[in-house]
This record gives C-alpha cells, sequence and structure tokens, in this order.
C-alpha cells in the first residue's frame, strides 16, 4: 500500500512537470541560443500500459534533472515534452506528429512495438528522430528498419539468447524445455528467440542435444489458463519458459498454484516481466523464477550513474524497486545529450550522424550503437526470485548480467532477422 | 486419459460460472430497467478492489469466512454506489430512448476506471486463494483445484436462489409482473421508481459481490473493467433478453464450447466463444429461453 | 412541400460543409502537423460516424460490431496492396469497399431475416470479436503488432500523377475522399431510399404492410454503411501506415455510437458534431496524465444527463423554446 501512496505522489508531481512543460512550449522562444532543447518522451501515461509509461516518465524526468544541474548540453538546458501513446499506434503517430509540429524534432521512450514500428515510417517525412528506449521487436532494427530510428535498450532476439546462455550454463540437467506462450507476434518472436538461443549454447556448453518440446499457445490478455495449465502438467519437460508476461503470467501462475505447477518443473524462465510477478504475487512468487530486465540496479552497484539513478529514484518516488523502464528512458537522454554534444547541434541529421556508432556509458555501464543498423549492443540483466516471510513477501535470491558476446544477430537493416540455429 | 476428455469441461464449467456471476446483477438489471450497463465491469472493478484492501487490511491470512464477508462488504458498498448512480444517473435517463443511457454507462465505465486508478494506482495485485481453498482432488490424472470446486458450487448455489426468489416469493411475483408491465404495476399500486431503485442496487451488490469472490482467481489492475464485459453481453442476450435461468445455461454452452475449442484448435484460443455465440444467436433468435422476463 | 423543405435542407447543408472543407483544407498553413494528422484522422472518423448512422438514425439497425468493417477495409487494401502493387489505389479503395459490402451482404442474408434490435447488435458485436482475434493470430496479417510497411500510394490520373507520400497530398486526397463518402451518405438518406428507410425505421410493419421489403432495404442499408466503413479503413491503412487488430476491438465499435448519440440521432450533422467534441475532449486532456478518463468521463455524463436528445437536439429544443418564447417541458425524443 504505502509503495503506492508514494507513487501516486510521484505521479501528481509528473503531471504537474509535464502540464507545466506543455505551456512551457507555448510561450517560449525556441530559436534562440539559450532557449532549452527541448526533447519529447512518448510513453503510455494512460490505458492499460500506464504502469510502465509511468517508470519511463520517471527515468527521463531524472535523467534532464541531473543534466541540467550539471549545467546542461552546449550550455543550454533540457527540457522534457511529454506525450501519451496509449500504447495505442494511432495515439503513438499522434504524438509524434504533435511533437513535431511543436518543434520537437528529437523524440525517445515507446514501449510498445506497435506503436515503434507505426511511428517508424513517419519520421523521415517530419524530419525527427526516434530513440526506442524499450519496445523490443526485432523488426525495428530488420525488416522496418528506419534511419531515423535508434534503440538503446535491448531487443528481443538479444535478451531472449541471453536467457537462453544463462540457463544452458546453470542448468545443465535440464535438457527438455517446453514454453508457454501468447498468440502474439511478440511471444512467438520471443520463444523463437530463445530457441536460437538453446539451440546454440547448450550443445556448445555441454556437449549434448538440447530437446525442445512444442510450446502451448494461450490467448493473450486471458484470465483462463487452467486448460493450459492442465496441458503443461501433462508434459515431460523439466524446463517451463512462461512466455506469457505482465500481468498474464500473474493470473496464470496464480491459477497453476493449485496444480503444483511450480513444483513440477525444475526451472522457470520468464522473459520480461521485471518485479511485476513477484510485486502481484508476494508470497505466491513462483521459487527460483528467472526473469528478464532492462536493468537491474543491483547489478552495477559501485558505477556513478547507477547509483545516482537508484538513489535519486527511491527518494523522489519512494518505491525500493525501479524496473528497468526507469533506466532505459534514463539511458536515452544521456543518449541523446552525448549525441548533441558531439554534434554541437539539435539539427536532425547531425543528431543523427552522432547516434550513428555512438559509445556512451550509462546505468549499466557502455553501450554502443551500431552504425549498421541503429542498435544498442549493451548488458542484458537476469534476477531470480522467491518467496520471503518479510512484509514485502518476496526476496531476489540471485541476479546475472549477460554480456553481449555473440548475442546479437549481425546488423543486416532492411532485412528479416534471419535464425543461425532455429530453423523452423 | 481422463484429463483428457473431462479437464476442458471442468475448466469450461469453471469460466461459465465465473461469467455467470459477474452477468447475474448484470442480468437483473438489463431484465427490469433495460438498460445494457457497460460500467458494470466497472463496478466488479471496485468491488474487487474494495476486497483486496479489505483483506490486506484486516484479514493478512485469509480464512474462507473472512474471505466471504469482505466480498459481502465490497458488494454493499458498491450497492451503495448503484443508489447514487440510480438516482443521478438512470432516473434522469429513464424517458429517454434507451440508447442514451448506453453513454451514460460508457461514461460511468471511463470514470470508474479513472477513480480506481486515483485511489489504488496502476500497479498489478493479486491475493491467495483462502487456505481452506487451496489445493486440489484428483480423480486419475484429472486435477480440479478445490477454488474452482468451490466457484462451481457458488455459481449453481446463486442461481438456485435467484431462481427461488423469482419463482417461489411475492418479491419474485412482484419483480416479475414490474418487468413484464411497469405501467400496469404502477397502476396497482406497486412504487416503481422506488423499485427500480432497488433492483439496481441488488445489481451492483451483485457486482461487487463477484469482484470480492472472484479476486483470487484474477488479477487485479485497471483493465480489469472491461474483460468479462463483452461475454457476459453475450450470455444476457444468447440467454434470452435478461433471463436468469437463459443466462445460467447459455455461460455454460458458451464456456464449455469455447473450452473444449481452444484445447482442439489451440492455434486460435478464444475465438470459439464468439463461433458459438454467433451460431446461437442464427439459430435461435429469440434466444434460450425466450419470452420470459428473469 | 416536400422538395421545398429538401431544397432548404440541402442549402444549408452545403453550406456548412463548405465551411467545414475550408478549414479542412486551410489547417496545413495555419496548424502543426500534429493538429493536421489528428483533423485527417478526425475525418475518417466522421465517416465512420455517419455510415453508422444511416444504419441506426435512418432504418433502426444497431450494429455493435461496425469497427469490424472499417478493419475489414483495412486490411483488405493493404494486403492486396502489397501482394499486388501494379493495382490502381483508386481501385483498390473501391475493392476495399466491396469487399466489405459483400461481407455484409453475406451476415446480413443470414441474420437480418431471423434477428433484429439487440439482438442483431450483439450478433455483430460476437462477429466483431471474431474478427478481431482472428486478425490477431494470423502471421500474414502481422498479428496484434499489425500489418506494417504500408505505402501511400501513386496516383496516376491519366493527365498527371500525383505522389501522394509527399508533403499533405496524402491528407488532401482522404479529404477529398472523405467528402464524396459523406456527399454520397447524404444523398442516399435524402433520396427516395432514404425516406424508405425512414418508413422502416418509424414502423417497420407499416411498411412491410405498404408493400415495401423491409428485410431487402435493411440489407441494403447494412450494405451501404458497411462498404463506407470499409473504404474509410482503406484509407486509414496508408494514413497511419500500419493497421493494428485494436481497430476490430469493441472499444472502437462504441465510437460512431458514442459520436451520433452525443451529437444527435435525427440530424445528419450529429456523429459530426459528436466526433468533434470527443477529437476536441482527446486532445485537451492529452497531457493531463492519469486524470483523461475522469475527465471525458465526466463530460460525457454531463452532456448526455443535460441534453439527453444529443448535443444537436437540445440545441434545437432550445431554440424553439427560445422563439416560443413560452415554456415547454423538454419532451424525450423516442427513436425507436
Amino acid at each position: 500500500m504505502s509503495n503506492d501512496f508514494s507513487r501516486r505522489q510521484i505521479t501528481k508531481s509528473l503531471a504537474a512537470f509535464g502540464a507545466a512543460s506543455a505551456f512551457g512550449s507555448f510561450t517560449r522562444p525556441s530559436f534562440a541560443q539559450s532557449a532549452p532543447i527541448r526533447l519529447g518522451l512518448i510513453a503510455p501515461l494512460s490505458g492499460s500500459q500506464e504502469v510502465i509509461g509511468r517508470y519511463q516518465l520517471a527515468g527521463a524526468t531524472i535523467a534532464v534533472n541531473q543534466i541540467n544541474q550539471a549545467g546542461g548540453v552546449l550550455g543550454r538546458k533540457i527540457e522534457l515534452v511529454t506525450r501519451d501513446d496509449k500504447a495505442a499506434p494511432a495515439a503513438g503517430v499522434a504524438a509524434a506528429k504533435d511533437l513535431a509540429g511543436n518543434g520537437v524534432n528529437l523524440m525517445f521512450g515507446v514501449l510498445s512495438s506497435g506503436v515503434a514500428l507505426a511511428i517508424a515510417p513517419t519520421l523521415q517525412a517530419d524530419k525527427s528522430v526516434l530513440v526506442v528506449s524499450a519496445a523490443a521487436a526485432n523488426e525495428l532494427t530488420h525488416d522496418q528498419f528506419s534511419p531515423n530510428v535508434f534503440r538503446t535498450a535491448d531487443h528481443a532476439y538479444s535478451r531472449q539468447r541471453a536467457l537462453a546462455k544463462l540457463v544452458a550454463a546453470d542448468y545443465p540437467a535440464v535438457s527438455d524445455w517446453t514454453a508457454i506462450n501468447p498468440q502474439t507476434a511478440i511471444g512467438t518472436s520471443n520463444w523463437d528467440s530463445f530457441v536460437d538461443g538453446m539451440l546454440q549454447f547448450y550443445p556448445e556448453l555441454n556437449k549434448k542435444p538440447v530437446t525442445i518440446t512444442d510450446p502451448i499457445w494461450a490467448k493473450f490478455g486471458a484470465t483462463d489458463y487452467k486448460n493450459e495449465i492442465v496441458q503443461l502438467m501433462r508434459s515431460k519437460s523439466e524446463g517451463l519458459y512462461c512466455g506469457v508476461y505482465g500481468g498474464d503470467a500473474v493470473t496464470m501462475f496464480g491459477q497453476a498454484a493449485a496444480y503444483g505447477l511450480t513444483k513440477k518443473f525444475k526451472v522457470l524462465v520468464d522473459p520480461g516481466s521485471e518485479f511485476i510477478i513477484a510485486q502481484a504475487m508476494g508470497k505466491n512468487t513462483p521459487p527460483g523464477l528467472w526473469s528478464g530486465f532492462h536493468w537491474f540496479y543491483g547489478a552495477y552497484k559501485g558505477h556513478k550513474i547507477n547509483d545516482d539513478l537508484y538513489e535519486t529514484y527511491v527518494k523522489m518516488a519512494g518505491d525500493k524497486h525501479p524496473a528497468g523502464y526507469v533506466g532505459e528512458a534514463h539511458t536515452s537522454v544521456l543518449a541523446y545529450a552525448s549525441a548533441i554534444q558531439k554534434a554541437g547541434s539539435t539539427d536532425t541529421d547531425k543528431v543523427i550522424a552522432a547516434l550513428e556508432g555512438l559509445e556512451f556509458d550509462s546505468c549499466k555501464g557502455m553501450r554502443k550503437i551500431r552504425k549498421e543498423d541503429h542498435q544498442a549492443i549493451c548488458d542484458i540483466n537476469f534476477v531470480q526470485f522467491g518467496p520471503d516471510d518479510s512484509e514485502q513477501g518476496w526476496k531476489i535470491t540471485g541476479h546475472r548480467v549477460i554480456k553481449d558476446e555473440g548475442l546479437s544477430e549481425e546488423p543486416s537493416p532492411g532485412q528479416p532477422l534471419k535464425f543461425l540455429y532455429n530453423k523452423r | 486419459m481422463l484429463a483428457l476428455f473431462l479437464g476442458p469441461l471442468f475448466n469450461g464449467l469453471f469460466t461459465a460460472m465465473v461469467v455467470f456471476l459477474f452477468a447475474t446483477g448484470l442480468t437483473l438489471v438489463f431484465g427490469i430497467l433495460r438498460i445494457l450497463n457497460f460500467a458494470h465491469g466497472g463496478f466488479f472493478m471496485i468491488g474487487a478492489y474494495l476486497a483486496f484492501s479489505l483483506v490486506k487490511t484486516f484479514a493478512s491470512d485469509t480464512s474462507t469466512i473472512a474471505y466471504i464477508l469482505i466480498s459481502i462488504v465490497a458488494g454493499i458498498v458498491v450497492g451503495l454506489c448503484g443508489l447514487v448512480v440510480e438516482r443521478l444517473v438512470f432516473r434522469p435517463l429513464q424517458h429517454v430512448d434507451e440508447a442514451y443511457s448506453l453513454i451514460a454507462t460508457y461514461a460511468l465505465l471511463l470514470i470508474s476506471e479513472g477513480a480506481v486508478k486515483a485511489i489504488w494506482g496502476v500497479s498489478f495485485h493479486s491475493i491467495m486463494t483462502p487456505a481452506a481453498l487451496g489445493g486440489a482432488l484428483i480423480a486419475g490424472d484429472l486435477v480440479m483445484p478445490v477454488f474452482a470446486i468451490f466457484i462451481i458450487g457458488l455459481g449453481v448455489l446463486c442461481y438456485s436462489l435467484l431462481e427461488w426468489i423469482l419463482q417461489h416469493t411475492a418479491t419474485g411475483k412482484l419483480m416479475k409482473s414490474v418487468a413484464s408491465d411497469p405501467w400496469m404495476a404502477g397502476m396497482l399500486g406497486v412504487n416503481v421508481p422506488r423499485f427500480y431503485a432497488w433492483i439496481v442496487v441488488i445489481g451492483f451488490f451483485l457486482a461487487g459481490l463477484a469482484g470480492g469472490l472472484l479476486l483470487p482467481n484474477q488479477t487485479l489492475s485497471p483493465n480489469l473493467a472491461s474483460v468479462f464485459v463483452v461475454q457476459a453481453f453475450g450470455v444476457l442476450i444468447v440467454g434470452g433478453m435478461g433471463n436468469i435461468r437463459g443466462t445460467f445455461l447459455a455461460s455454460i454452452l458458451l464456456c464449455v464450447i469455447d473450452s473444449y475449442g481452444s484445447v482442439i484448435f489451440s492455434e486460435v484460443p478464444g475465438v470459439f466463444f464468439y463461433v458459438a455465440m454467433a451460431a446461437m444467436l442464427l439459430m435461435r433468435p429469440q434466444g434460450l429461453i425466450a419470452g420470459a422476463r428473469l | 412541400m416536400m422538395s421545398q423543405a429538401s431544397n432548404s435542407t440541402w442549402k444549408r447543408d452545403a453550406a456548412i460543409a463548405a465551411i467545414i472543407l475550408v478549414v479542412l483544407v486551410s489547417l496545413p498553413f495555419v496548424t502543426s502537423k500534429g493538429i493536421v494528422f489528428i483533423a485527417g484522422t478526425l475525418a475518417l472518423h466522421v465517416v465512420f460516424g455517419l455510415s453508422w448512422n444511416l444504419m441506426f438514425g435512418q432504418t433502426g439497425l444497431v450494429s455493435f460490431g461496425h469497427a469490424s468493417f472499417f478493419a475489414i477495409g483495412g486490411y483488405a487494401f493493404a494486403w492486396a496492396a502489397k501482394i499486388a502493387p501494379g493495382i490502381h489505389p483508386l481501385l483498390l479503395f473501391a475493392g476495399a469497399g466491396l469487399f466489405g459490402s459483400l461481407v455484409a451482404l453475406i451476415v446480413g442474408i443470414l441474420a437480418l431475416r431471423r434477428s433484429i434490435g439487440v439482438y442483431f447488435a450483439i450478433l455483430t458485436l460476437a462477429l466483431s470479436q471474431i474478427v478481431y482475434l482472428l486478425l490477431s493470430y494470423i502471421p500474414a496479417l502481422g498479428r496484434e503488432d499489425g500489418f506494417t510497411g504500408i505505402r501511400r500510394p501513386r496516383l496516376s490520373l491519366g493527365f498527371t500523377t500525383i505522389d501522394l507520400a509527399s508533403g499533405n497530398n496524402y491528407y488532401y486526397f482522404m479529404i477529398a475522399m472523405c467528402t464524396l463518402l459523406a456527399v454520397g451518405l447524404w444523398w442516399v438518406m435524402h433520396g427516395r431510399m432514404g425516406r424508405v428507410f425512414k418508413s422502416i425505421q418509424q414502423d417497420a410493419e407499416r411498411a412491410a404492410f405498404l408493400g415495401i421489403d423491409v428485410q431487402a432495404y435493411r440489407l441494403r442499408s447494412f450494405a451501404i454503411a458497411s462498404g463506407t466503413t470499409a473504404i474509410a479503413g482503406a484509407l486509414y491503412a496508408p494514413w497511419l501506415q500500419l493497421l493494428t487488430p485494436e481497430i476490430a476491438h469493441w472499444t472502437f465499435s462504441a465510437r460512431p455510437i458514442l459520436y451520433t448519440l452525443l451529437g444527435g440521432v435525427q440530424s445528419f450533422w450529429g456523429p459530426v458534431v459528436g466526433a468533434v467534441v470527443f477529437a476536441v475532449l482527446e486532445y485537451g486532456t492529452r497531457t493531463l496524465h492519469g486524470l483523461s478518463e475522469i475527465i471525458i468521463g465526466s463530460i460525457l455524463l454531463v452532456v448526455v444527463l443535460a441534453f439527453p436528445g444529443g448535443l444537436l437536439g437540445g440545441l434545437s429544443r432550445l431554440r424553439k423554446r427560445m422563439n416560443r418564447k413560452t415554456i415547454v417541458t423538454a419532451r424525450p425524443e423516442i427513436v425507436r
């Protein structure tokens, strides 16, 4: 409860901040050298994904404040302009157009892949740049590549292959894997990427073949998983890739408790629900569940950017567990700051040129944006959860940083992603 | 083998009772006031959140009785909301075409979503099943969670109770007579406006109660409001314009078909509910139980 | 009498349309891209609302699944443009509309004979849910991530070729097409067919007694409205350059209903007013994070309580009352 209350407070102050910046955009002259550099955050600030949008807003706000306190960029302050995409493509395009129309050509954020894929083709005509802070669809740096889109976060392919590498190394005895996946594009692409990683890393590390059993498909946003759970209980596999994520995963695990599903499988992994499952389930958190993270603060203690971000967030939100989206939105602002510094300008073409090949430090260490496909090469984080007797009801039982060494594919912008091992 | 054939039946029955418990209040309000209440899901959600807060505050170690009592309290609070809604929204719109109450209830749905976000935030929450209702019964390879059996029993109980009230008590007869001819009932001395107010309160009470009772089965988030509403409209109409027996039968029929459909054609989960619904409406456009109101 | 009345209606409506067109055409010169994008989308929503009201206000048919035809048109256009890029875009738009009408005809032949009223409404809801789910499952249509990479076509008109991808060309093209569709709907409503529709809406039994084939006319109304919406959906595809199953979702089907009831059922302009009010509300609350639902919901509620006949109905009542200078109790408008 306390957690929620404080989060409400932060939203209030952030909403005021957003409103203020919206008004500011009408009153301030935007061409003077001393005028602030305006960055547009596009995030789901209402609707079903608002819970994530708030994290993005917090991370972006912190980054902007930090940069301004340190004197800004090129002697100019940064000003954050926020727009709500409702996690809906049409609203996302309207937001991007609205920003471009108000002279904000540098944008970032975007949680949903659908929104990112909708905004991408409109950017060139509007002479804008989008730095994607979360949307993980592989298509963004492949079939649907746009020269005006960059991604400073990890993508589905590298994340799920990293997860495969982790379990292949840590659980050599578990050689038969299956999954429960949502019948969605990202659900399929996550699973295919994980299988690709398993087929490569498991034989490499353990010198024996791995068995992949056909997954169970579930409806996205389903309210009842009992039929799927019954099918899983009949499976011979020992490792379960729980592809349903977020609120769906909470529903699924809640209903699975009576069946003993979590005891049946030796290893449970989740592509990227971060804290959602543990925070919602408390004492019912599946023991030993590995969850994919955009950024886990605990993995970079001692790294100044990480520690400053963490402390500021805790102070501002009163919440001790910032989700990775906080770090990724923060990172996108840092990427812009460093690119603008390098370019000496906020001009779209110059910023694009500066972002290409940019190496910069972030809350999870150095990242490099590949020149060819605009994908950042960065660490992948995982956290292991378990139930606990504390009031919180859950605890972190382990975490892991997987370096992107041979995880990401070779860049091929404009071409569909080709799986190396998964010949489906 | 048992699980293969009876598993989908059991799970379909469970979903059916979830949808039925959700749809009872909706059926009552539609059957008598002819209002298709979009906001029903919103108040169902408020009931669930209220129950969640009560559990967190008073009963960290949930017993079954506390869980049922808390659900009733949540139902009563939501019922009081219903009183306000009836006075401020439904009554002024009574003499206007039914269609306009649609916008009003849609607006109420938006407001209830906004209110839940403002009060409880947007994070996901969940509640454990009460200890006595945890675990499962096992017959051969068929696993039947106790909570699911409990909900199925509750659905049947709720249906029987409503059916008994409607068919065998004076109140029920009154309800049926007002439903079929409010003007005549008014002439015969029934205070129809007060009666309508009671129906709305009871309908909302049922929404809140269902919200509390189904809490352990669902993830709490502000999206909960629109999760069941389309399915509930489906069983309401396939059942036959708001009569409880029809809603009950339609819930079972559609959910069991969907359950088998989703197992057999696993590439397209969830489609068969609507296929069955469309087929039923084409075959029996008057509904499963035709003619009878309530 | 009759022709005189429709003559004055014609002049008044043409004048209103001309003002709206001037505003829409001048928008790119006076406002930002954001507003132009919203205005373009709004034009499609207006056609969406008008076509729904052809069924509801005119013929008495309630559809809860109108969005599925928007989606069918959009996906049909996108898919055809992808597999047969050589076809003239105008043919593709027309084809998408015909396809939408065809689907509506098949559904209507099956459904309209047997079910009407709420049953028809819920049946269309069920069908739209099936469309929604299938769109989100079919890999060739991009699942719930959507159909990506839809290009704005080049429009060859014989004497010249316009590249719709450049500048505001597509916006103007869309405004022109939406105007055509709206004029078409106006013409249907005010022509002979519209009068037959109206007689069915007012009293289907009597219309049948007078020798009108009620079912055939209902079918026509359904097919025309669905085809028009399908063209609007097809126009939407290159506008957003992406289609997602969300446009078949029931919440999108609720939009034309809200527009119509909010603006007023009786007037041709009702859905237009409703759509504009809604767009203004959404734009106005776009930076009020976390409050938009409560604000939009409350305003809708206040409007519907204050003007139960829709905004235009309320206005005309108000005007009548002022003119007569006598107190007339607000009479409920019974629509069906």
